[in-house]
């Protein structure tokens, strides 16, 4: 693995959480639906299943909850949705995230 | 929570996916911040929105596809949140063959007859050989030839335990032949001696065989664990056939034994 591939995996780990709870923060949405959102986004080439344990572990430090819905099309979907605690941290990484590129993109300017 | 099996697959596609399904539950058990028995039904729920518009049954080829987007389970996790213990043997699996944690295991099963430790190195490479038929089985990785490094500490240990749980009973009862053990067990026999022994071991036998049986078929899963990998075909049906066979042993003996009191 060169450097730039190792960078790139880093930062997609690191990203991917945020890009999690941005879709579910949209709207509530079942798990599969998040991997269809975020199949969208060509950087973020992730393995789908690496979502399952990410959500898993949100739930359980309580930033998101999960709710069972009938559906029409078979068995029950379990819905997910962000927490008041998984609002405000979101609210938070996305002024980061704001920050930080907001910095970037200056530092990748032509020298003044 | 049951799942309703949504889909129909072929066979060999409904024994990937159970293979699959199997490898998620074993790379997140240990993992304390993933429910992994969530995490499977969230994938098997995956695959069924994924293969949905699919014809049906759906082929190997169509579900390995899928799987194949998912991904290998034991990768969805960083290797930095794994437990200690469970990094620790992933490095010492991953050599340039990927066989170190095998050639440890033998390393301490061969040096168990060695010096005081021995019995602490023998039980440490049991251990070695569950931890890595277990790792092997998480990565979907056959176990290949490196059972010959691997099995021998179980196999002995197996048999040990196996024997012992079916001649502790019999055995006990046969001491009682011997006067250094038992003295005054003589007593208790009806006479002959040397015919009653016999029949009393057999009748011990076959009520123990009984009970080991109905252990066996109540209590399998716990059996397979203990004999883990070796028992994983065994059924409550072979332990009610086990249970009787003692009983039979038990009835022949124990018919014997009455002749001879009636006799005396």
């Amino acid at each position: 693995m060169d450097v730039t591939d190792n960078w790139t995996t880093q930062l997609r780990k690191g990203v991917l959480e945020l890009c999690i709870l941005n879709v579910v923060g949209r709207a509530r949405v079942y798990g599969y639906d998040i991997v269809r959102q975020l199949r969208n986004i060509d950087a973020l080439v992730v393995r789908e299943g690496t979502i399952y344990p990410i959500l898993s572990r949100l739930k359980r430090d309580g930033l998101v909850r999960t709710s069972l819905e009938e559906s029409s099309e078979g068995p029950a979907r379990k819905y997910y949705e962000l927490t008041r605690r998984g609002e405000q941290l979101l609210a938070e990484m996305n002024a980061y995230w704001d920050v930080l590129t907001r910095g970037i993109n200056e530092l990748k300017k032509e020298p003044r | 929570m049951m799942v309703t099996p949504l889909l129909t697959l072929t066979q060999e596609a409904q024994s990937e996916l159970d293979r699959y399904l199997r490898q998620v539950k074993a790379a997140l058990r240990t993992h304390p911040s993933v429910d992994a028995d969530e995490v499977e039904r969230d994938v098997r729920g995956h695959i069924e929105a994924e293969l949905a518009e699919s014809p049906l049954p759906i082929t190997e080829d169509r579900l390995r596809r899928v799987l194949d987007r998912l991904g290998r389970p034991n990768q969805w996790v960083p290797a930095d949140e794994l437990p200690i213990w469970r990094r620790l043997l992933i490095t010492l699996r991953s050599g340039p063959e990927d066989w170190r944690l095998a050639y440890v295991t033998f390393a301490l099963f061969v040096a168990g007859p060695l010096g005081p430790v021995g019995p602490l190195l023998f039980f440490a490479s049991v251990l070695m050989a569950r931890a890595t038929l277990a790792l092997l089985e998480e990565e979907g990785e056959p176990v290949g030839a490196r059972r010959w490094l691997v099995y021998p500490p179980l196999l002995v240990t197996y048999v040990a335990v196996a024997l012992a749980a079916l001649i502790a009973v019999p055995a006990v009862i046969a001491s009682a032949g011997d006067p250094s053990v038992l003295t005054d067990a003589r007593a208790w026999f009806p006479e002959p001696f040397w015919l009653s022994l016999p029949l009393v071991v057999a009748l011990g036998a076959g009520i123990w065989w009984t009970m080991l049986g109905l252990v066996v078929a109540r209590f399998g899963r716990a059996i397979r664990l203990v004999f883990w990998p070796f028992a994983d075909w065994l059924e409550p049906r072979h332990g009610i056939r086990f249970a009787y066979v003692g009983l039979i042993v038990a009835a022949a003996a124990g018919a014997a034994l009455a002749a001879v009191i009636w006799r005396q």
